[in-house]
């Protein structure tokens, strides 16, 4: 990456503290699913004599129904939220990417029916694809993350299409295809790494987007299934349980809360630094 | 001078409207094509439980179910023209009928919704920025990142244990009481789905239009303006806004595709009989016929939507007035 | 003597950012006389624009009036609240920018723009204020007014926008006018066209111009007096005779030199001023002029120059007061 562009998100990040906070949220929370197992409690002991206990010095985040460290889910919950959600914007990033580079730099018809095509798949509620296609394939996260990223590359491919039509112009792309270098080198060598900024925001808000969308499928029962659990999954439960122990529902709700806000600072940071054109003052 | 504006209008919209005639088709293949590729038979769909064996084999060949494809998507799409979207799996009720008696809740939310979200989104965004970074930009945006971020659901959950279990303000589930035929009572029903459905659209057009004052703000003409003797209300409210509200519209058509999500979890979450909860029971139940439709019916709505906003940007913006 | 219509005294400007004070404008004085021309001539960062800006109080950002007063009919603009600020704006002064293509608001017809302008400062109605718009179209040479009443800018050239720009500026009858380069995104055929538009309606409203420039041939076909500015500073006061046929500054003369000029045999050469224009965040010790000044001293360096006066001319500058000990002492 361009050092200018680094300098540019150095300075950005140091003006706007909202973007180390969101770093650091991010940071923790990674940590956390990662080094899950050192928590003080294994999440699936079910200990019934302690169910639905308020949160305490024992249990961080009380017990849930079953008598479960609440906390203790709640980290290995963070890890499979995070992983659906990283994963599945790899899967559209590469999609969206691909489809936004080929369309802009041929042009021309491949252009046209790509555009439409995205067009028309935007007009379905790819949400209630999502909903359909999961409930009918096997269970499981793999196939969580598989239809996620094929359904949420569109809006990446739209922005890298526009990025790539005005980068395909420049000198150093115009001189590769005069001294005739193949196309897809072209968009290896020459595209990619210039629109690469552009792809860092809109996969940064990608992700924000498939933790939500995750979480919304496992709370309608339709996502992340027994006995793996989500964030989602959590509050899905949580549900039942509103009256007697509001912290169940709190506790999973403000997590995905604090990651998704955090992806989607991060993302305004990156286009802030990476766009000052785009930029609001 | 009015006549020739109206027929130009006219030519616009008969334009646009034949412009999205090849996605309906479109959608109308994937809809067919999704039910094509359920399991199980597909006379399921359109026959009833009285049917004897003799009729269920009529009704196939009258479908067209034993032709090959392209034919059986013909015959659908006649019988969907005409009106007939099958039966549904589960209540042999026509799914047609189902859906138009919840088409006006939903309806009725989304528009709600959608009006509210953009009158509050074009006050706050304007008010944003004509006090760009002072106290109420700074609580508008931090407000405004919550609302794209926050989990709907978890969100409706957060209110309805506020507002109906602990202040027992407002019920929580239902559009109506049963019995209770008031508007109020409607209104009470629709207050807290309302919100939630409404929050994502704030949060972005509030954004957006914010950004889009800024930038108008910084053009020659509001410097023209206010060496003319403008005050700064006049500035901003008068000639800023038409320049900053364009886009807007073009917001209205970004902001379908999240009602028309929305609509089925916050359907589902506060019990409201609409088609998007209609959805969610069709998914749990298999009700294939059902899915089909409702997948149909949303995308256009979505269609429809994004027509309806073209049309009025166009009426809108006189620079897009292409005479001839 | 008459009082003049405007008269700037020691007026200093500064933008202030994260690095500091970036001194604009460093003591500029004059005066306008009712019924003149005045041009302000100099290169961009001259601080002509600012000078406008300030005049009328619209100064962007985080500009600030840090010295001076500003005397228009009497009573210094500068102690006048914003409400009176607003009334004055577009009645009494009015002002005219660069770029025609985005002085107007695009959303809102030609017409309706103008008579807002009318019905602020003037008691009308609508159709009586859409009476005086049309007039003013009429007057500025825009063909079929009452047709092009209801167009929206885009519908409108370039020209053609100057035109109904002018209109407006001058819809509530000002007193003053101050012209902010007019003509430099026009083409020349247009720019001809736009000058002599204004110079004629000059002669029927008897309005006082101030004409902001960096062409100079714009100054001598239309301006009565100039003001050479560099560096935020008044480097030459006089009359466009004096200013283009006996010019005392240096740089002024540099300016004349760069003008394109056809020599004898036909060749064009041009001679533009070596260097570049100062760096107005630092503070500049001597006269600005001087890292650039053929004629350099080491005085110039170290002290500011005094004005030197001559016949209702003045400029700054070292190499005029060595021959004349008795002046300014």
């Amino acid at each position: 990456m361009n050092d200018r562009l680094k300098a540019n998100l150095k300075y950005q990040l140091k003006q706007n503290k909202l973007g180390i906070i969101a770093l650091i949220i991010i940071f923790i929370l990674i940590i956390s699913s990662v080094f899950a197992f050192l928590a003080p409690h294994d999440p699936n002991k079910i200990d019934v004599m302690n169910s639905l206990s308020f949160p305490s010095k024992e249990h961080i985040f009380g017990t849930d129904e079953m008598g479960r460290d609440y906390f203790a889910r709640a980290l290995y919950g963070g890890r499979v939220s995070l992983t659906v959600g990283f994963l599945s914007m790899i899967i559209s990033t590469i999609i969206g990417t691909i489809v936004g580079t080929v369309s802009g730099y041929f042009g021309g018809k491949v252009d046209s029916i790509i555009m439409r095509t995205i067009d028309i798949l935007m007009s379905i509620p790819t949400f209630f694809l999502i909903l359909i296609l999961n409930a009918y394939l096997k269970p499981g996260i793999q196939n969580i993350i598989i239809i996620i990223g094929l359904f949420s590359w569109m809006g990446i491919a739209r922005i890298v299409r526009a990025e790539t039509l005005s980068v395909k112009e420049r000198e150093y792309v115009l001189y590769s295809k005069v001294i005739g270098e193949k196309s897809n080198v072209i968009i290896l060598k020459h595209i990619i790494p210039n629109i690469f900024p552009t792809i860092m925001v809109a996969s940064t808000l990608n992700i924000a987007g498939a933790i939500l969308t995750e979480s919304s499928l496992s709370f309608l029962g339709l996502g992340v299934r027994q006995p793996d659990s989500s964030w989602g999954s959590m509050l899905k439960y949580a549900q039942g349980y509103m009256g007697d122990a509001p912290y169940l529902a709190l506790f999973p709700g403000i997590l995905i809360l604090l990651t998704v806000l955090s992806f989607n600072v991060l993302g305004d940071v990156f286009r802030v630094a990476f766009e000052p054109k785009a930029n609001n003052d | 001078m009015v006549i020739l504006g109206g027929i130009f209008v006219v030519r616009m919209i008969t334009k646009r409207i034949i412009q999205s005639i090849p996605m309906m088709i479109a959608i109308s293949i994937v809809s067919f094509l999704l039910i094509k590729l359920a399991p199980g038979d597909p006379v399921q769909a359109y026959i009833t439980p009285e049917m004897g064996p003799v009729q269920i084999e009529n009704i196939r060949e009258s479908m067209g179910l034993n032709k090959p494809i392209h034919i059986q998507y013909l015959i659908w799409l006649k019988s969907v023209l005409k009106g007939d979207l099958g039966y549904s799996l589960v209540n042999h009720r026509p799914v047609a009928m189902q859906i138009i008696e919840r088409l006006p809740a939903t309806l009725g939310l989304m528009g709600t919704s959608l009006v509210i979200s953009m009158i509050l989104g074009i006050i706050i965004g304007l008010i944003s920025a004509a006090n760009q970074n002072k106290i109420f930009d700074n609580i508008a945006a931090f407000i405004s990142y919550i609302g794209i971020s926050i989990p709907s659901f978890w969100f409706a959950m957060m209110l309805i244990y506020l507002l109906s279990l602990k202040l027992k303000l407002l019920p929580s589930i239902g559009m109506r009481t049963i019995g209770v035929h008031t508007t109020w009572d409607l209104i009470k029903h629709g207050i807290m789905p309302t919100i939630v459905l409404s929050l994502q659209n704030i949060a972005s057009i509030t954004r957006y239009i914010r950004s889009s004052t800024i930038s108008q703000l910084k053009e020659d003409y509001v410097t023209v303006e206010y060496a003319s003797g403008a005050s700064r209300r006049e500035v901003l409210y008068k000639y800023v806004l038409k320049n900053s509200i364009l886009p807007v519209i073009t917001i209205l058509g970004m902001s379908l595709p999240s009602l028309v999500s929305g609509a089925f979890i916050t359907e589902s979450i506060f019990g409201w009989p609409g088609m998007g909860q209609l959805g969610i029971k069709a998914i749990f139940g298999y009700d294939y016929p059902l899915i089909m439709a409702i997948t149909m019916f949303s995308s256009l709505i979505l269609i429809i939507g994004n027509l309806l906003s073209d049309i009025l940007y166009g009426i809108a913006d006189p620079r897009i007035k292409e005479l001839k | 003597m008459k009082e003049p219509l405007l008269s700037l005294k020691d007026l200093k400007v500064s933008f202030f950012n994260n690095i500091g004070e970036i001194k604009v404008i460093r003591g500029v004085s004059f005066d306008l006389e009712k019924g003149e021309v005045l041009g302000i001539v100099g290169e961009s960062g001259s601080g002509k624009s600012v000078t406008s800006m300030s005049i009328i109080r619209l100064l962007k950002g985080t500009g600030k009036i840090t010295n001076g007063k500003i005397i228009f009919k009497g009573k210094n603009l500068l102690d006048r609240t914003e409400k009176e600020m607003m009334k004055i704006r577009g009645n009494d002064i009015a002002m005219i920018f660069q770029d025609p293509m985005t002085s107007l608001n695009p959303v809102f017809t030609v017409g309706h723009q103008i008579s807002d302008v009318i019905r602020r400062h003037q008691r009308l109605g609508k159709n009586e204020a859409k009476n005086k718009a049309v007039e003013m179209l009429k007057l500025v040479g825009i063909p079929s007014p009452e047709e092009r009443y209801n167009n929206y800018p885009h519908e409108f050239s370039g020209g053609m926008r100057q035109r109904a720009i002018i209109a407006m500026a001058l819809s509530c009858q000002p007193e003053l006018l101050i012209a902010d380069e007019p003509t430099t995104a026009l083409d020349v055929t247009i720019q001809a066209q736009i000058l002599k538009l204004l110079m004629n309606l000059k002669k029927k409203t008897d309005t006082s111009i101030i004409l902001i420039t960096h062409d100079l041939g714009v100054v001598a076909n239309t301006c009565s007096r100039v003001i050479v500015m560099y560096g935020g500073l008044i480097m030459e006061e006089g009359t466009v005779d004096d200013i283009f046929y006996n010019p005392m500054h240096p740089y002024t003369k540099g300016l004349l030199q760069s003008l394109p000029k056809k020599s004898a045999e036909g060749k064009q050469r041009l001679i533009p001023i070596k260097g570049n224009p100062p760096d107005l965040s630092k503070t500049i010790e001597g006269c600005p002029f001087s890292p650039r000044c053929p004629y350099v001293m080491d005085v110039c360096k170290k002290q500011q120059p005094r004005y030197y006066m001559k016949n209702n001319r003045r400029a700054m500058c070292w190499l005029l007061d060595e021959g004349d000990k008795n002046n300014g002492e």
